[in-house]
């Protein structure tokens, strides 16, 4: 009897075990990482909800495989810049001579890093409304997240046209085929965005300002720059004098300062996508190396961005940025003596860089000389090259080292001249910073004349080039979407 | 109060399901049934029944080693007379004068007896050789191997237990039909592969269930020591392996550890000691010193010629013929001559109602790669106890402790493959200006090298893991029929490993000198299960059923550490202390599974055989939508040669046709995908850290197992009274559900989401043949052969049928699976020669990078350019069949085994080629490469194209001509033995014995290693050969004895 009164125990112990809990017990509970519905509660939440926003922007400048990184899109088609030879580059390679298709990783990469920040964006402006906070933290938190839409929204219709528009997050897959949106209607919701990130922004500089968020004066010169593109002269013309007049910022004395990792989040820097070494290491100086010549230790020296001869040699010998962007020797790391090459870029060379951390170098993606320029340049479309365009463009030439434009040989007080002028002044001010390429896409321009017939030596700029193609993989999964023309 | 309690329990039950319902009906009535009982007699339960009793006889039933043999059947055929033997092999029956007797047990041949006038028959049963009779371990329970309706395939270790070699995966190679096992690698304690009737996943895996006692096991399976094993079973078929339910889509390796055999009291001592080493066969053939310095200079040469290169001839390449420095091979440099030792000693006992198992296993593997090497402790210990002839508990104890150091030499670009392509002008002896060993090399034009050897001396990778296998049960007879069983298993692991890479060793593309890191990891994890099971055997007349049902329930919890240090100040102290930047990682994970099943086993005549079986699984896995499912099974046979016309079918000992249909589901999906994701992604404000968190994926509530159904239809054949046996079998599976992430517009802000939707459908046919050719008192031979054709294609891939793979350039992504297409194959340009002359460039298609002198491939849409359109399929890594042939030989005291497996049709990829052909001068490369071209006159063999800038890169672009035939056929195991004449009364048996593991590997292919794949066999991206780490050729001696 003992016996079986000891199995009925036992038995029943584990039955009870098993089924006592049987929710419970096929109930995955994940403590490591967080579900939505458990998230978006408070001012935390949204701190590190607008954060990952910002999370996604150093990703178009890191390496995506061996020796290649997304924001090649908009140096390789560029007139300043040539693909390196030797690493697998084939993409890359098709950027620069122009065969733009479909399959090239740096357009799926753009694409979906857009995607993924506006989505995060949206989640955003979707969620925080409701999170009970203090209100002024809320309306920053918001504003930085309609810059930050517009910010990649603006890339994404420049470089592919008319792009599907979300303005919710996606909290399943039930509608996530979205068409393309009309080219103006992207820009309105561009404008309306920049507008109310504005709003309550704060100005750079002010003790609320952590160094890397989104100011006022970024919204501003943001704002200046789509009008510019636009062709909304007037508009640009005084969003970028507000911040002109804000005083918030200047330029270094030194154009090389710019770049230097120890000046960085300086008085000239109105947004720069942020690195630190160990956190978020850079690693794009490494692209811009001579190729395995030994001359920074610890770091790959990839050879993958060259210059342009034909831009290199556009440079007059006295600008200051000639010297400051590019070098053709530099001692040996291993101190074997002088290392000779033909012209690198320099700009973003870090001699602090460091193996285990890489560099802790910003990539300076608006600056208060683009401000000036944007000014100069707008102003003339409206008035001509008057005190204050010529004013605005000097700033920038005295800074490197060049004289006064109207001091210049075969000058000429026309708009025509003008214009040419400062889209140059654009080309040697902000060379290698991702602008010179839509420069040219704005303007239909070349350092050789027209865009289209430019041919860069590796290939000929067709007229259907004007846009990217849509990603293949888009395209592939997304049946409501229809190719660019010509792809 | 006992009431209330079952009430209980069934409320609680019904809400659940169906089958757990039946469970727990099934339980109340034992509980009832048992709390009713009156405590009965032992006679009673003995005795069967009795008639007309005339007479009493007794005797006792032993084996041919005089050990009583408990559970004998003695009965009188044509009535229901009969009784059992006891513990002692006594037995007592009462029978009418002149009867004849029947004494069977399974594994032992019946024995028929006329009584005569003797009151007293002893009996010695002997051993049945015949497999029919073998039981066969199935899934919750055995079946005799006659009545198996299932596709099964099983394997007794006591036939492998002479291979010097440290895991069983490794024994098993070309012993079972249709499971194909591949030697990926020689790391010591790693390596293998498995994969059963071609079973492929795209997410999910397709690893078998190993269950180790009846316990579902989670971790590795490394770490058993292939000496405490006693027998495999592996369930191919879809019947077969359902009663596993959700995770039985790969096929099932059930593994039984030695229990002593009733009446056994032995102790066993087991020794090989073997020496390794690497065969010559299939090592890279690159340039030695000279050779690599004249193309060196044959490069320069060329650059001054064609690129208006200035800066001239290095002057190290300038007199190749009056080199007189070191000549390197680098690969040699890291080989050693190895060691592996094994020592098992074993304790059987079973007396008194006790019987003990215990195997004390000592492994150690020096590698042939310098500094590697692999040690496992283990211990095994099963013990049952019998407390009364209804009541049995058992307890299994197996506790493994196992280390190995520099595991990690296999890979891309890892050290075996980037050592082999440094330049052989640099020693690893060389010093620098101050009398230092260097620490890397360099050279004009050259990567720069880190000193390997170096490198592999002092890297520090060190893994140590403890293990606790645990099973208890308690098993108990009663009311005839049944049984009941309750058992609980954990499975206990822990595991660290330290990685120190000190300033001194580096990569490829990370030469020394480097800031020291380092690493400390730990995994802890438990796996419990308990299960319950109540089984319930009843012949009636010409009935006979076997009923199980249960239900288990499965937990597994893991936990993960990582420390990293980087910034070691120096490389004297190795633990992350002295790191100046430090960092960890944390985290955890878990998943349950609750299940109920049930199989009835019945036949009639005991040739008219069916089993139906169906398992229920609910698992957290599975979304909330879809938590539990259903896996039904039912399989049938018949067994022709016992029908009346087949009587005089006088060759045709046994004939018996199996058919079985089934569900099983691979719960392989991964924890928490169900959920969408909010994940960290961090971004610097003020330089520094700002924590940001965003949603990264959306959840899928519907996610589900993936189900392969299988149909499988099979013969067995015995010819010449089963002197051979034959085992025929075709399958057909479709895997459907697949867990596969749908990809979705990227405009969603999400690149996909995990849903059930893909299908492979599978199909192959496996043939086995057995026959004992030679059977006479000095010399016998036994020979086995099996071979295994398995066949797939894809029908389905997410939503749109989206190829995976096919777009890389390098063989690291040269997989392409299609709808339409087998799973797999290599995809990539065809080779077509060089453009030889200006005529042949000048009409024939071009890549944007040809000029005169270069690679060309097929233009294979013929669109005049040759562009990324013109890759297509190259070669399937899939073999079109794989076999193992086993002879065994014995004549007198000898024996000879000797294992063979192999394949055909299959190709691999010649990985190493992309560096060991580059034309940038920039590595040593092939012999051949000399044969370049160089000149409109000097073309070289056609194959190498020319050094010119800007044109090397398409050269190294998977192609064709890499992709060879893996064809072979390995002599895997070759073993003689002598067992000597009996010296001595204590020592029951000795043999001692010499063995060879890997004696010969016939090929045509150009590498090491045919059964290379760096990515195991995983259906999706096998074959491609990265110079692993070698498989040794082990030479053994070794010696069993037996007390």
């Amino acid at each position: 009897m003992k016996n079986y009164n000891f199995k009925c125990i036992t038995t029943f112990l584990i039955l009870a075990h098993t089924f006592m809990g049987c929710h419970e017990f096929l109930e995955e509970n994940p403590e490591t990482f967080i579900s939505p519905n458990a998230y978006y509660r408070n001012a935390e939440d949204a701190t590190s909800a607008i954060n990952a926003v910002y999370a996604i922007l150093p990703r178009f400048y890191q390496g995506i495989a061996y020796g290649e990184s997304v924001f090649f899109t908009l140096e390789m088609p560029s007139d300043q810049a040539l693909s390196g030879t030797g690493v697998s580059v084939v993409d890359q390679d098709r950027l620069d001579a122009y065969i733009y298709d479909p399959a090239i990783r740096h357009l799926r990469l753009w694409w979906q890093y857009s995607y993924q920040g506006i989505n995060a964006a949206n989640s955003v402006l979707y969620y925080v409304p409701d999170i009970e906070m203090n209100e002024n933290l809320k309306n920053r938190i918001l504003s930085e997240a309609y810059y930050l839409r517009a910010y990649f929204y603006f890339d994404l219709v420049r470089l592919f046209g008319a792009v599907p528009l979300s303005i919710e997050p996606t909290l399943n897959i039930s509608n996530v085929n979205v068409s393309r949106d009309e080219v103006t209607v992207i820009y309105d919701q561009i404008i309306q965005d920049l507008i109310r990130a504005e709003n309550h922004l704060p100005l750079a500089g002010s003790g609320e300002v952590e160094h890397g968020r989104a100011t006022k004066g970024a919204a501003s010169t943001l704002l200046s720059k789509v009008y510019l593109t636009l062709e909304r002269w007037e508009d640009a013309s005084n969003k970028a004098e507000e911040v002109v007049n804000s005083g918030a910022y200047q330029l270094f004395n030194d154009y090389s300062q710019a770049f230097k990792v120890e000046n960085k989040n300086g008085i000239e820097h109105i947004f720069s996508i942020q690195f630190e070494r160990v956190i978020i290491s850079s690693n794009f100086h490494a692209w811009f190396l001579p190729r395995y010549r030994g001359i920074q230790a610890n770091t790959e020296e990839f050879g993958a961005i060259l210059p342009n001869m034909d831009f290199y040699n556009s440079y007059g010998e006295d600008d200051y940025r000639k010297t400051a962007n590019f070098y053709t020797s530099y001692p040996a790391a291993d101190g074997s003596g002088i290392v000779e090459f033909e012209p690198h870029i320099f700009k973003y060379f870090d001699p602090s860089v460091d193996v285990v951390g890489g560099s802790s170098m910003n990539y300076p993606k608006i600056r208060y000389a683009e401000t000036l320029l944007i000014l100069a340049e707008a102003e003339n479309e409206i008035n001509g090259p008057n005190a204050k365009a010529l004013n605005a463009i000097n700033q920038v030439r005295s800074r490197a080292k060049l004289p006064n434009l109207e001091n210049t040989e075969g000058f000429q007080p026309t708009k025509e001249y003008f214009r040419n002028a400062v889209l140059q002044e654009r080309s040697w001010e902000l060379a290698y910073e991702g602008n010179r390429y839509f420069d040219m896409l704005r303007t239909n321009t070349s350092i050789s004349g027209a865009l289209v017939g430019y041919d860069s030596g590796s290939g000929v700029f067709k007229a259907h080039n004007i846009l990217f193609p849509i990603p293949q993989r888009e395209i592939d999964n997304n049946n409501s979407l229809v190719q660019n023309p010509g792809y | 109060m006992k009431n209330i309690v079952l009430i209980h329990v069934l409320n609680m039950t019904k809400r659940l399901i169906p089958i757990l319902i039946f469970q727990c009906l099934s339980m109340s009535i034992l509980l009832a049934a048992n709390s009713d009982a009156k405590p009965s007699s032992k006679t009673d339960a003995v005795s069967i029944a009795s008639e007309e009793v005339d007479v009493v006889i007794r005797g006792t039933v032993v084996d041919s080693n005089g050990q009583g043999l408990p559970g004998v059947t003695v009965s009188v055929p044509g009535t229901s007379i009969g009784t059992a033997t006891d513990m002692e092999g006594n037995y007592s029956i009462s029978v009418s004068e002149g009867a004849t007797l029947v004494f069977s047990f399974i594994g032992f041949e019946s024995q028929r007896v006329a009584i005569g006038d003797r009151s007293v028959i002893d009996i010695t049963l002997l051993e049945d050789m015949s497999s029919l009779q073998e039981v066969v371990v199935m899934g919750y329970g055995t079946q005799i191997q006659r009545e198996v309706t299932g596709s099964v395939a099983t394997l007794e270790a006591t036939q492998l237990q002479d291979q010097p070699v440290g895991q069983f995966t490794q024994k098993l190679q070309g012993r079972l039909a249709g499971v194909q096992i591949s030697q990926a690698s020689g790391t010591p304690g790693g390596g293998m592969a498995i994969r059963i009737r071609g079973a492929a996943s795209i997410n999910a895996g397709n690893n078998p269930l190993y269950v180790v006692d009846g316990f579902p096991i989670v971790g590795d399976i490394n770490n058993i020591n292939p000496n405490e094993i006693e027998s495999f079973s592996v369930l191919k078929g879809a019947s077969a392996a359902a009663l596993y339910g959700s995770r039985a889509a790969n096929g099932v390796v059930l593994i039984t550890t030695k229990q002593a055999k009733s009446g056994q009291t032995s102790i066993q001592v087991n020794v090989i000691q073997g020496v390794t080493q690497v065969p010559q066969r299939g090592r890279a053939n690159l340039m030695n010193a000279r050779e690599f310095l004249e193309d060196r200079k044959a490069i320069y040469e060329d650059k001054i010629r064609y690129e208006g290169f200035t800066g001239g001839i290095p002057e190290l390449y300038q007199n190749p013929e009056s080199y007189n420095g070191p000549d390197t091979n680098w690969y040699e440099e890291l080989l050693q001559g190895g060691t592996q030792n094994s020592y098992n000693l074993s304790f059987l006992a079973n007396k008194d109602n006790f019987s003990s198992a215990t195997t004390l296993g000592y492994f150690e593997e020096k590698g042939v790669v310098i500094n590697t090497g692999f040690n496992r402790f283990s211990l095994r210990t099963n013990n049952e106890y019998q407390i009364n002839e209804n009541i049995r508990v058992g307890v299994n104890l197996a506790p493994t402790y196992q280390t190995s150091k520099n595991a990690a030499t296999d890979g891309y670009y890892q050290i075996l493959y980037s050592a082999l392509i440094t330049p052989p002008i640099f020693s690893p002896d060389d010093v620098d200006a101050n009398g230092n060993q260097k620490i890397n090399f360099t050279g004009p034009g050259l990567f720069t090298f880190p000193n390997w050897k170096k490198t592999m001396l002092e890297t520090q990778d060190r893994s140590a893991t403890v293990r606790l296998l645990s099973n208890a049960y308690f098993e108990a007879d009663f009311l005839t029929n049944f049984t009941f069983k309750s058992s609980a298993s954990v499975d206990l692991g822990a595991s660290k490993r330290r990685v120190f890479n000190p300033s001194t060793a580096g990569g490829i593309f990370s030469p020394p000198p480097k800031l020291a890191t380092g690493s400390y990891s730990t995994q802890t994890y438990d796996s419990w299960l308990t299960e319950n099971t109540l089984n319930y055997n009843k012949s009636f007349n010409d009935h006979s059923l076997d009923v199980i049902a249960g239900y288990s329930a499965q937990k597994y919890s893991m936990e993960n550490n990582v420390l990293t240090g980087t910034s070691f100040p120096d490389d004297e102290v190795s633990w992350i202390d002295a790191a100046a930047i430090r960092y960890g990682n944390n985290n955890m994970s878990e998943w349950s599974l609750l299940s109920g099943f049930s199989r009835i086993n019945y036949n009639y005549k005991g040739k008219y055989l069916l089993s139906v079986s169906a398992r229920r699984d609910g698992s957290s896995r599975f979304g909330s939508e879809n938590r539990w499912g259903t896996f039904p099974a039912v399989s049938a046979g018949w067994i022709l040669s016992d029908e009346s016309f087949a009587m005089d079918w006088s060759s045709v000992s046994y004939l018996k046709l199996r058919a079985e249909y089934g569900h099983a589901g691979n719960f392989n999906i991964g924890n928490y995908s169900q959920f969408g994701n909010i994940s960290s992604t961090n971004y610097v404000f003020a330089n520094s850290l700002a924590q940001g968190r965003s949603p990264v994926s959306i959840g899928n509530p519907f996610l589900t197992w993936e189900t392969t159904v299988g149909t499988d239809v099979g013969m067995d054949i015995g010819l010449l009274d089963d002197r051979i046996s034959l085992v025929l079998d075709f399958y057909d599976k479709r895997t459907t559900n697949m867990l596969y992430q749908v990809d979705i517009p990227y405009g969603a802000g999400f690149p996909n989401i995990q849903d059930n939707i893909g299908e492979f459908h599978f199909w192959g046919y496996e043939f086995g043949i057995n026959a004992s050719v030679i059977r006479s008192e000095l010399f016998t031979w036994n020979s086995d052969f099996n071979i295994s054709f398995n066949r797939n294609k894809v029908i389905q891939l997410g939503t749109n049928n989206t190829p995976i793979g096919g777009i890389g350039n390098y063989s690291s992504t040269i997989w392409k699976t299609e709808v339409g297409q087998p799973i797999g194959q290599f995809y990539g340009y065809i080779f077509d020669g060089i453009y030889k002359t200006q005529e042949e460039f000048d009409s024939q298609p071009k890549h944007v990078t040809s000029r005169v002198g270069t690679i060309r491939y097929k233009d294979v849409n013929e669109d005049g350019i040759i562009d990324v359109d013109d890759k297509t399929y190259i070669g399937n890594p899939n073999p079109k069949f794989f076999f193992g042939f086993n002879n065994s030989f014995s004549y007198r005291n000898f024996d000879m085994n000797i294992v063979m497996a192999g394949s055909y049709g299959g190709k691999m990829y010649y990985a190493l080629a992309e560096w060991s052909e580059t034309l940038e001068g920039i590595f040593n490369v092939e012999k051949y490469m000399a044969n370049r071209w160089r000149s409109l006159d000097d073309p070289g063999d056609g194959i190498i194209g020319r050094s010119l800038s800007g044109t090397t890169e398409f050269p190294r672009n998977v192609q064709d001509r890499l992709a060879l035939d893996a064809s072979h056929l390995t002599v895997k195991n070759i073993t003689i033995g002598y067992t000597l004449p009996q010296f001595n009364k204590h020592l029951k048996s000795a043999r001692i014995f010499a063995s060879i593991q890997q004696a010969l590997v016939l090929t045509r292919y150009k590498g090491a290693n045919p059964e290379s794949s760096w990515q195991g066999l995983n259906g999706l991206q096998e074959g491609v050969d990265v110079s692993p780490y070698p498989i040794p050729r082990t030479y053994a001696l070794g010696v069993n004895f037996n007390f």
